[in-house]
């Protein structure tokens, strides 16, 4: 199952290097109409969901090109995070558009595309160590970045007092951060 | 101060509940002291990447991994590309729209021969099950799939049997795989519960509605309307509005709009 999994990844990954426009046509049949549905039912158009599927096989062909990377999990699930995330991103957009003074920021396409792909690269270092620490970690941490106070996280979660919940809170917040730190591919990531 | 005290005072700007003199000596620390700018730049990170509302976006990042970044995507490479998947997305684009003028043309058909057969043949009062048929949809359902590091597999394929209507596949791989999951996700059990109740599972769709009803889950109301619908589907009209009626006493707003009319249809 794991090696047929990687060689469904690698025909993606090559079409998109080889500029394959037979697989690239199979890979809209596929996974095209299931982007569509999540941004139709997330306030987008179809024109959108056509626009973010383009950016995210863009933005996979160029990092394998970069550095070539393994997907593990599939290569349809992958895609569709990308879009979703790049989508989250466009929706965010308008609170980024003005800087503190005031000031539209203009970019070139290739420059936010880049940018982009940096966001996107922190995102699953982020995604991937939240996913390593303690399932219980996870919860909390799942919770508490969600913004969900911590009234309800003692209801939910079943911890004695908010000081329990928060000392847990610490605890694990501290462990992620330690881990995410450890990692290579934070320095070039973090913000300045 | 300790670092669970400074964790705190961080956590506290970021989630609103600074006092307005803290929040100014937060800043000027932050344009003072590297190692604390670069904590609460983190913590807000995260607080952006984890929230499924939000988004972090890259502002004052490693330039040169940047500019190697922008270069690749002005490549010729990638411009030929970008060609490519435009023309793959107009042919995609203009198949499907073919597709879905036929199909509509179909669908008007049909809904023709309804309108006909409902408005001459049969009488006004509409039975459980047409009730049924009228208001159930699962366009509106949460994707089986949510946003994480590792997508399900195998939670991907049941979405797409599920869409093409093969419930079999569907009950196959939530019930052998997912058992783990079953109980912390709200999607899976409805796709669970409706593919039962397509496949006639009667017996199964209501135990596994009821799942997701007692459970703790946001989406717990939605339980309570696929339940009502299933009652319908088998003809209950006594059962159906006993809950569509338990559904109107939550503080839900889940279907109220639709659940008032069915009331009033019963």
């Amino acid at each position: 199952m794991y090696s047929l999994l990687m060689i469904d990844n690698t025909i993606y990954l090559t079409a998109l290097l080889e500029n394959d426009s037979k697989v690239i046509g199979i890979m809209y049949a596929k996974i095209f109409p299931k982007v569509a549905k999540f941004v139709l039912q997330n306030r987008g158009q179809r024109v959108d969901a056509e626009d973010i599927f383009q950016k995210a096989l863009l933005q996979i062909a160029v990092r394998y090109r970069k550095e070539s990377f393994e997907i593990t999990s599939s290569f349809e699930a992958y895609l569709f995070t990308a879009c979703k995330n790049l989508w989250r991103r466009e929706l965010n957009r308008s609170k980024t558009r003005v800087t503190d003074d005031g000031v539209m920021e203009l970019r070139n396409e290739e420059q936010d595309m880049a940018l982009a792909t940096l966001e996107q690269e922190r995102w699953e270092l982020f995604t991937e160590k939240l996913g390593a620490i303690s399932e219980n970690c996870k919860k909390i941490l799942t919770m508490f970045f969600a913004k969900v106070s911590y009234e309800v996280i003692v209801q939910k979660l079943g911890y004695n007092s908010e000081t329990v919940a928060r000392q847990r809170v610490f605890k694990c917040k501290s462990k992620l951060i330690e881990t995410v730190k450890n990692d290579n591919r934070y320095d070039s990531l973090k913000e300045l | 101060m300790s670092s669970e005290e400074e964790s705190n005072i961080i956590e506290a700007y970021f989630l609103g509940s600074l006092p307005k003199e803290d929040v100014i000596r937060l800043e000027k620390r932050m344009s003072e002291d590297i190692r604390f700018r670069e904590s609460v730049l983190l913590h807000k990170q995260l607080f952006e990447s984890l929230s499924e509302n939000d988004w972090s976006y890259a502002k004052n990042v490693d330039t040169k991994r940047l500019k190697e970044y922008e270069q690749l995507y002005k490549d010729k490479e990638t411009l030929q590309l970008k060609e490519t998947l435009k023309i793959a997305n107009s042919a995609y684009q203009k198949k499907n729209s073919k597709n879905t003028k036929s199909l509509l043309f179909y669908l008007s058909a049909a809904l023709i021969a309804i309108i006909i057969t409902v408005g001459v043949l049969l009488p006004k009062q509409q039975t459980p099950q047409e009730l049924y048929v009228d208001y159930y949809t699962v366009s509106d359902i949460p994707s089986l799939v949510s946003r994480g590091g590792v997508e399900e597999t195998s939670l991907i394929d049941a979405e797409r049997y599920f869409e093409e209507g093969n419930f079999n596949k569907v009950l196959d791989i939530l019930t052998s795989e997912m058992t783990s999951t079953i109980q912390t996700n709200a999607s899976v059990l409805l796709y669970k519960g409706i593919s039962e109740m397509e496949l006639k599972q009667y017996e199964n769709a209501h135990t596994t509605f009821d799942q997701l009803i007692e459970s703790d889950l946001i989406d717990a109301p939605m339980g309570l309307w696929y339940k009502a619908l299933l009652y319908l589907k088998i003809g209950d009209k006594a059962n159906a509005k006993a809950v569509l009626l338990q559904m109107n006493t939550t503080s839900s707003n889940y279907k109220r709009k639709e659940t008032k009319e069915l009331l009033e249809a019963l």
